[in-house]
């Protein structure tokens, strides 16, 4: 009980602290994401107050995190819509995805890094932020327009490609090498698992609920969405997927049923304090010291993405004959990075792979980018209200 | 401690999994675990029509490392620290059913009964295990330990009946906060007793004041500040922003209660009181309320998890008689004071049976706490712990049926009247 109590302790003030700057990043009209980001650097070890010194517990939390974030992410995309937007998005995203891993090898070839460091910084870089860009979205009150919709769609696309990326990595690095046959592979491997989840869930689930939907018991709704999600995140993980994609599908799943609306309410607290810690945490493990050391691969990676990931979806965009204007608005508003920079440099740390610099740098970079991206997506609606 | 009798039991599993290369990721098995078994079996209690802790207990016995086969989680210490932030989350949502002024209107009656009952069962249980040939010592962390309600375990079956709103209701969670912090403080002086010997005045007094100063500080400075900080949150309109204010509120109110000695639910608990002084009492009750399900459901799966129930048959006896002894000693005492506080006869006999179930988390504290100083034999602990391992299993059916019988004496009261 007493190691529980230290750790209520630290939460206690964790989320105090976190509240506090959440209300200046208000005030001062920034994301909230920064403001926790900038939270988690004020009381982290590194931090000038260092108030938190043991992180494991709130990498934990992370994880836990991580599954809601994506299985709300997954709440919101009923199949019948993933299925409207699935070509366009689809081929927005592997565009995106495939010039901004080109790109980033190339500037971390540039730099003179290693392969492995330059391997995992092209997938840090590939992948925008459906959690921040949705929020962003959110906060502006555009959530419900069409060009709203088909960036969510290219970004759970990309979602999804990241978790392909992720085992590839993932993978490639345990086995030594990467191998193109192994990526081939995992692409067949999560298309089946993907397809017969789907498959499987839109079976079974509507017995299930219907079952459910007899009981006044909200606790119970609670835990079955909850089961559902942990359970499919560990099946993913134990299948040599990330979590992420059996999140996310677990949340598609459930959006196809008429609870989806009861779930996402009774989720959204849970999910929205986990997800407050989880961008705390990667704050804390942030070394800000290094930071000084490289401020000029930082402000270049953080022109690179921005600057790259506008083109390439403007390219994407423009093949499907919408106009240049819509085409730089949705460009604009894809121009930054998220939690899967973190969750790749992550599963590079832990596997050793990469170097201890990568971390903060990319870091900076995804706080830079998510200073930019409320401007960049204001500027982008804008564009898209005018045609 | 618990930690350590579970890791022959996990062990071999931290092995098999520890090749694995990202050990974070079992966290997700854990829960993955946890939420599944413990949604079935909710399920099946739903079908049963048994109440919902019944559920979670058993999934935690499932779950936990003391029934067969094995231990089905690899993390024990989070369980531990879910539990921790569940008995907040319990607490805090209960505190935000008490503004200042509902507290005030039910404070003075339930303060008379909490001390009433807390000082009767104390002394019934002392004669007893002194006439079953307790030492001194174990008598008295025994007969503290049977004076404890389970405020949490209270309130989640009454929330299931369906009576939250009930008057009864009011005054028992008053009285079992109060209680609470009456045997906290107790206990902190029975413990220096024991290990110095005698019992002075000051420290009787030092205990009493800490407690009264936390309350009245809490209540005269908190409920000038933490309201207003609460609604300058509020005007934000970010509910996160929001929710994270309040639980940073509720834990850090809990744990500034625990370094003072007095219990963490006591903490959470005004916490929530604080926060119901707000204009944002019904959007936080409204957000909190899904946290609370699900860290109150692991609270209740943890408790499972860590019962021992190879431990029932060796504490039997005594258990059951301290069992009935406490019992007969909490309704008779809770029942008299509240009739001398002029309450109606249904809610005396409602209060009677809604608190006089022991037992609780806060009886093993007691135990332990008697361990702990070394004044206690090494029966006591196991004993207690069977002892709420039983009444755990009781409780809800006790307060279930009690007031089931109760309404139906006042329902025939009032046909039987009504034909007059």
């Amino acid at each position: 009980m007493a190691a529980g109590i230290e750790l209520i302790g630290d939460l206690g003030y964790l989320l105090l602290f976190s509240a506090a700057i959440g209300i200046i990043a208000y005030i001062l009209k920034q994301p909230l994401v920064l403001g926790f980001l900038v939270a988690g650097i004020l009381i982290g070890p590194f931090g000038p107050f260092s108030l938190i010194k043991d992180t494991t517990m709130l990498t934990n939390f992370s994880e836990i995190a991580i599954v809601l974030l994506l299985f709300g992410v997954g709440l919101a995309f009923p199949i019948t819509q993933l299925r409207n937007i699935g070509k366009i998005g689809a081929v927005i995203a592997v565009i995106e995805v495939l010039a901004m891993l080109g790109i980033g090898f190339a500037v971390g070839w540039a730099f003179g890094w290693s392969t492995m460091d330059s391997m995992f910084l092209a997938a840090a870089l590939s992948i925008s932020s459906t959690a921040i860009i949705v929020k962003v979205l959110e906060e502006m009150d555009v959530i419900e327009e069409p060009s709203s919709m088909l960036i969510i769609g290219v970004l759970v696309i990309e979602d999804i490609i990241a978790a392909v990326l992720i085992s590839t990595l993932h993978s490639s690095v345990l086995s030594g090498a990467f191998s193109f046959d192994q990526m081939i592979w995992e692409i067949a491997k999560i298309s089946m698992f993907i397809g017969g989840t789907v498959a499987l869930g839109c079976l079974g689930m509507p017995k299930v609920f219907s079952l459910l939907s007899n009981i006044p018991r909200y606790e119970i709704t609670i835990l079955v969405a909850l089961g559902l999600a942990f359970g499919l995140s560990f099946l993913s993980h134990e299948l040599g997927f990330s979590a992420v994609t059996g999140a996310f599908l677990a949340g598609v799943i459930l959006a196809g049923s008429r609870f989806s609306e009861d779930i996402i309410n009774l989720i959204t607290p849970i999910r929205e304090v986990f997800i407050a810690i989880f961008f705390v945490t990667i704050g804390a493990l942030m070394d800000i010291n290094i930071i000084a050391e490289y401020w000029l691969p930082i402000i270049i990676i953080t022109l690179v993405t921005i600057v790259g990931k506008t083109a390439s979806v403007y390219l994407g965009v423009r093949l499907f004959r919408l106009g240049p204007n819509n085409a730089m608005g949705i460009g604009l508003s894809m121009a930054q990075l998220g939690e899967f920079s973190f969750i790749v440099l992550m599963v590079g740390q832990d596997l050793g792979a990469t170097s201890s610099f990568l971390f903060p740098i990319v870091g900076m970079v995804v706080v830079l980018s998510t200073i930019f991206a409320p401007f960049l997506i204001k500027r982008g609606t804008k564009m898209l209200v005018s045609y | 401690m618990e930690l350590e009798f579970a890791q022959p039991f996990v062990r071999p599993f931290l092995d098999k999994i520890s090749s694995t290369p990202s050990s974070s990721e079992l966290i997700i098995q854990d829960f993955a675990v946890i939420m599944i078994i413990a949604s079935i079996m909710a399920l099946i209690s739903y079908k049963l029509k048994q109440p919902m802790i019944m559920a979670f207990i058993i999934a935690g016995m499932i779950i936990g490392p003391n029934t067969p086969p094995f231990s089905l989680i690899t993390h024990v210490e989070i369980l531990h620290v879910f539990a921790e932030i569940g008995i907040i989350l319990l607490l805090f949502v209960i505190g935000m059913e008490f503004p200042i002024e509902k507290l005030k209107n039910v404070g003075k009656k339930a303060t008379f009964i909490a001390v009433a009952e807390a000082s009767g069962t104390f002394m019934a249980g002392f004669v007893v295990t002194q006439a079953m040939g307790f030492t001194f010592f174990d008598s008295l962390f025994v007969s503290l330990a049977i004076s404890v309600t389970s405020t949490v375990i209270i309130m989640k079956v009454l929330e299931e009946l369906g009576m939250i709103k009930d008057e009864a209701t009011y005054l028992i969670v008053g009285i079992a906060v109060i209680e609470d912090i009456i045997i906290i403080s107790l206990l902190a002086v029975l413990q220096s007793v024991a290990s110095t010997g005698d019992l002075t005045v000051n420290e009787v007094g030092m205990s009493i004041t800490l407690v009264i100063a936390f309350i009245v500080g809490v209540i005269v400075l908190g409920s000038k500040i933490v309201p207003r900080c609460v609604n300058l949150v509020g005007k934000t309109e970010h509910s996160e922003l929001l929710i994270i204010a309040v639980l940073g509120v509720a834990f850090g109110l809990s744990f500034v209660a625990f370094k003072l000695d007095i219990s963490v639910a006591t903490g959470a608990f005004f916490a929530g009181v604080l926060v119901a002084e707000s204009k944002m009492r019904i959007a936080t009750k409204i957000i909190a309320t899904p946290i609370r399900d699900m860290f109150g459901a692991l609270f209740f799966i943890s408790v499972g998890a860590l019962m021992d129930i190879k431990q029932l048959p060796l504490f039997i006896i005594p258990a059951v008689i301290l069992i009935i002894v406490s019992f007969s000693a909490k309704f008779i005492t809770v029942w008299a004071a509240s009739r001398a506080q002029r309450l109606g006869k249904t809610t005396s006999l409602k209060t009677g049976i809604g608190l006089s179930s022991s037992g609780g988390e806060l009886a093993l504290v007691a135990a332990k706490g008697g361990a702990d100083v070394g004044a206690t034999s090494s029966f006591v602990l196991p004993m207690v712990g069977t002892m709420t391992i039983i009444t755990t299993f009781i409780s809800p059916y006790l307060i279930k049926y009690g007031w089931k019988l109760t309404s139906r004496l006042e329902s025939k009261e009032a046909g039987s009247s009504g034909t007059k």
